[in-house]
């Protein structure tokens, strides 16, 4: 897969620098190949090829796809952190907002009752108080 | 695999240049087989120093390249030997790998493995360890130099061409990468002038 590297004249490396680096390869090196290893490669490989041959515009459409989910993913994840301190206070406010309506003094439309409705109105509630 | 492809000749070689253009449109898919069993054991070697010694990130890596390679043959003009075309997009592959693993660590919290399991034992595994551990702690650009150049045999000027970067600044990488390795396994390296096989015995 490459050619000799001794013939590039602009060599950078000192015989210190081959020999440390020679070191280096020698314990960092990838495990061999064996004959199961490669049949296995060749299959999956195979089966890849098969894959991209017969439906070429697939990888690019699962590309796109994918990138896309990851970007919404991302911005899922992102956007979760703030949304909820952003919804904390709108939260507070609808809280807020119940309780002003729970605690608010008779509105309008109770008082737009008929007077009839309205004196026996107590007995409705305590019955309702009654039954709970 | 031989039932995919028809026989077909790829040129290896810079002067066949001339002829790989010709016959770009219709090289494609032709001798792939070939290709891929000339180029498969060194392509997951490479991805797997690349991937930082995870033998099925090496795998996986290596076989997309084949894949992208494979679809891209018709695009091939013959403006560098084939093999380091090939080599440009596995070491591409690679960067892809590390960037998607980089992300998922970051947006899902996923922690990566603590040691990639080999496929099989050779040599020391602590070592092996250790300088697995001083390579990711390079830079990406420093990594594919020390990598390319020093490990895997590629000349500065093949290896300024794999990563698209310019030779002084490959050059530069090698010997930023040279001081940071040297550093970090100081404890491990053959002293300067002492005789490394002597310390290997020991």
């Amino acid at each position: 897969m490459t050619t000799e590297r001794r013939d590039d004249p602009s060599e950078p490396t000192s015989a210190e620098d081959e020999r440390f680096a020679r070191w280096l390869g020698e314990i960092y090196e990838a495990p061999p190949m064996t004959e199961a290893r490669r049949r296995r490669f060749d299959a999956r490989l195979e089966a890849r090829l098969a894959r991209a041959r017969a439906r070429p515009w697939h990888a690019a459409l699962a590309a796109a796809a994918a990138a896309l989910a990851f970007v919404l993913w991302g911005g899922h994840l992102a956007g979760r952190g703030p949304t909820d301190s952003a919804r904390a206070p709108a939260a507070a406010t609808s809280a807020e907002a119940v309780l002003a309506l729970a605690t608010e003094p008779v509105t309008d439309a109770e008082e737009a009752l008929p007077v009839e409705y309205r004196a026996i109105s107590y007995l409705l509630i305590d019955a309702e108080g009654a039954s709970r | 695999m031989a039932a995919l492809v028809a026989a077909r000749r790829i040129p290896e070689t810079r002067s066949e240049e001339a002829s790989a253009r010709v016959a770009a449109a219709s090289l494609a898919r032709g001798d792939f087989e070939a290709f891929v069993v000339r180029h498969r054991d060194r392509a997951v070697a490479l991805a797997w120093r690349l991937c930082g010694g995870d033998a099925a990130a090496a795998e996986d890596v290596a076989q997309e390249a084949f894949v992208r390679a494979y679809r891209a043959l018709d695009r091939f003009r013959g403006e560098s030997t084939l093999a380091t075309w090939f080599t440009r997009i596995l070491v591409n592959e690679a960067r892809r790998h590390r960037r998607w693993c980089w992300l998922r660590e970051r947006t899902s919290g996923v922690m990566p493995a603590e040691a990639p399991a080999p496929a099989a034992e050779v040599g020391d595994p602590l070592l092996r360890d250790r300088v697995a551990k001083a390579l990711a702690g390079l830079s990406r650009a420093q990594r594919e130099a020390f990598v390319l150049v020093h490990l895997e045999g590629l000349s500065v000027r093949e290896a300024a061409e794999v990563t698209g970067r310019a030779p002084g600044t490959i050059k530069s990488h090698l010997h930023r990468a040279q001081g940071a390795l040297r550093a970090r396994l100081v404890d491990l390296a053959p002293k300067r002038g002492s005789n490394p096989s002597a310390r290997e015995r020991t």
